[in-house]
């Protein structure tokens, strides 16, 4: 995954926050992750030039988790991530004479690292948390650092939960092969910064079910195109804001079940706008010493595009133009399965999940023109918890 | 927009969602230290049979409420069984009694927690309510004269200590 | 605009008159694992990894919003 900044790694630190009245947790919890990560191929129809590589993204993560209490009242969670990256990525799209979208794929393949690390230590109060958040990223091309405050309080008798977080980044740019383009040259050393706040309730609706609505605000600023892309120029300041609900209900099937639904609205003044929505169902099932949880899940996600987006070189009129798919119209799919078998202090974890893009399943404003450059990735986990 | 949306929105939600929230959860009665211990009659768990606070006026009674869902709880029942083991010859006594729904849930809970004071069963949650609870676990001392003596909410390792001082204190009165 | 104020005024009321009070010894079952394990901390956070690199949108969920720097 490219230059992902040490901020989104706040949006995976925050799922710690609990959204219910809880004490610090007395375990300490060892985990190990390996996902694979897989882009299927660029279509051979769209890449022009028989000998170029259709070959997208292959990447291989390792995450190493590592949470204890610190006396009566404290926690710490930290993560390290490590990451391995080959492939090769989209360049630009354009049209043919025949007026088809066609892709144009990067030469080399290339071969990145990236490390990651998140802290997060948390003090728990009768009434409530604090925390805090300390996020570092590095690889070839990009680094990245960012950091977070978050607090919860408990109120109405804990039936009601307050959240609120902060959290602002800092990261440099310095692209492989300046030589390769102006665009490359011209993106070294430059900074892309961030500033980002949630507010949320949660809130207790009875014995089984619980739900959360927050409104979240991010700011950046900086340098935000693409340097690999070719003639990619976005503008240099971006507000994006969510919307989000999550519900979860508990259900009496077999050893207990639950459902989790989620909805986010996000919008930005890039005109992008999109929806999510995501359903997961977890069910338990005892079996003897052991204890399965097993989640099927799905998740919709549809957007409409960037106003400079645009699949061949027609900048706006204030030059701003891109024709990432990322910024284009459509909707994309996931299937999964998640697996978790609990032993006494042990837990294993086997997770499946098949995301599939087209501009037809975006749920408004599609257009003509075909993005050849969507993704369909497959990922898969496989991972151990010990608790002591 | 976002102003709008802010202030036509959000303040009346707020003021409303809040109005009723806080009607839902009004205040409580809470026994308090001082007071005198609210009996109670309830089932055993582990055995056949009932038990009753008042039979056990003249002892230091500890009524801990519990439930296999409550992580502290792993740490307080051993911890209990510790010391009751200890000071039971005093005339110190602990009755543990769970809230969880399930009785399955509490019978595993002991297999992996065995104590050897005796528990006891409130499903309806009706002693809770008498005592008036305010979080899980709480634990309430009762001198010898029936009296609350201390209040204690959550648990952690290092409050076994500071409980062992106060259960004998109270056992060196009459 | 006084249309969405309406309607959030009524869904407002509405969840909160249903939500019923929990005593502190009821929570049984909003602690099960099946109820907190779907958001499994190291699962999210790669999750979120991808979504926020290969997609246009990001943050919401419980966090403050994502910045990726995924060009």
């Amino acid at each position: 995954m490219k230059k992902m900044t040490a901020l989104s790694a706040l949006s995976a630190a925050a799922m710690a926050i609990p959204t219910q009245a809880e004490v610090a947790p007395t375990d300490t919890t060892l985990s190990y992750r390996y996902s694979n990560y897989q882009e299927a191929d660029a279509p051979r129809e769209r890449v022009p030039g028989e000998f170029s590589s259709l070959k997208r993204y292959a990447i291989d993560i390792q995450q190493f988790g590592y949470r204890t209490p610190i006396g009566d009242s404290w926690y710490i969670a930290g993560e390290l991530q490590y990451e391995t990256m080959s492939g090769a990525s989209p360049t630009n799209t354009t049209k043919n004479a025949e007026g088809q979208s066609q892709l144009t794929m990067s030469g080399a393949s290339i071969e990145e690292q990236r490390v990651d690390i998140k802290v997060a230590p948390k003090k728990y109060f009768p009434h409530g948390t604090a925390g805090g958040l300390l996020a570092i990223s590095k690889e070839n091309d990009y680094q990245s650092l960012a950091l977070g405050l978050d607090g919860t309080l408990d109120i109405f008798k804990k039936h009601t939960t307050l959240i609120g977080s902060f959290s602002v980044s800092n990261d440099e740019l310095s692209p492989t092969d300046t030589w390769r383009s102006t665009s490359r040259a011209e993106a070294d050393g430059r900074k892309k910064r961030s500033f980002s706040v949630y507010e949320g309730i949660n809130q207790v609706i009875d014995k089984y079910s619980t739900i959360q609505a927050g409104i979240g605000y991010t700011q950046l600023t900086g340098y935000l195109s693409d340097p690999y892309k070719k003639t990619d120029n976005r503008p240099d300041r971006r507000d994006q804001i969510t919307f989000s609900v999550q519900h979860k209900q508990f259900a009496n099937v077999l050893d207990g079940a639950a459902l989790h639904s989620s909805y986010r609205y996000y919008y930005d003044d890039w005109g992008l706008d999109s929806h999510t929505v995501d359903l997961k169902w977890a069910q338990s099932i005892n079996l003897g010493k052991f204890r399965l949880i097993a989640t099927p899940l799905v998740r919709y996600y549809t957007q409409t595009k960037a106003d400079f987006y645009s699949i061949e070189q027609n900048p706006t009129a204030d030059g701003f133009i891109s024709s990432d798919y990322r910024l284009s119209t459509y909707g994309a799919f996931t299937v999964g399965f998640n697996s978790e078998l609990k032993f006494e202090q042990w837990a294993f974890h086997l997770d499946w999940q098949q995301y599939t893009s087209r501009e037809s399943f975006a749920l408004s404003g599609t257009s003509d023109d075909e993005t050849p450059a969507l993704v369909n990735f497959s990922t898969f986990t496989a991972g151990i918890d010990y608790k002591f | 927009m976002i102003s709008t949306v802010l202030k036509n929105v959000l303040k009346p939600l707020a003021i409303a969602g809040s109005l009723i929230l806080a009607l839902n959860t009004s205040s409580a009665f809470a026994v308090n230290v001082g007071d005198s211990a609210p009996n109670f009659k309830l089932p055993r768990l582990e055995r056949s049979g009932d038990i009753q606070l008042s039979s056990f006026r003249g002892k230091v009674v500890y009524v801990d409420f519990w439930a296999s869902w409550c992580g502290p709880c792993r740490q307080s029942l051993p911890a209990l069984n510790s010391i009751y083991k200890n000071l039971r010859k005093k005339g110190f006594l602990v009755i543990a009694i769970n809230l969880d729904e399930e009785k399955s849930d509490a019978m595993e809970f002991l297999k992996e927690f065995p104590v050897a004071f005796p528990t006891a069963r409130d499903v309806k949650g009706i002693t809770p309510d008498k005592y008036g609870l305010q979080g899980m676990p709480t634990a309430y001392l009762i001198d010898r004269k029936g009296n609350v003596s201390l209040v204690h909410e959550g648990f952690k390792k290092t409050d076994s200590e500071e409980l062992n001082a106060k259960i004998i204190t109270l056992l060196k009165k009459k | 605009m006084n249309k969405i104020f309406l309607l959030s005024i009524i869904a407002t009321c509405v969840i909160a008159s249903g939500c019923t009070t929990v005593k502190p010894w009821q929570r049984g079952y909003l602690s099960k694992d099946v109820m907190t394990s779907a958001t499994d901390p190291l699962g999210s956070s790669l999750d979120n990894h991808i979504y926020f690199s290969k997609e246009g949108a990001s943050g919401g969920g419980q966090a403050a919003g994502g910045g990726c720097g995924c060009n």
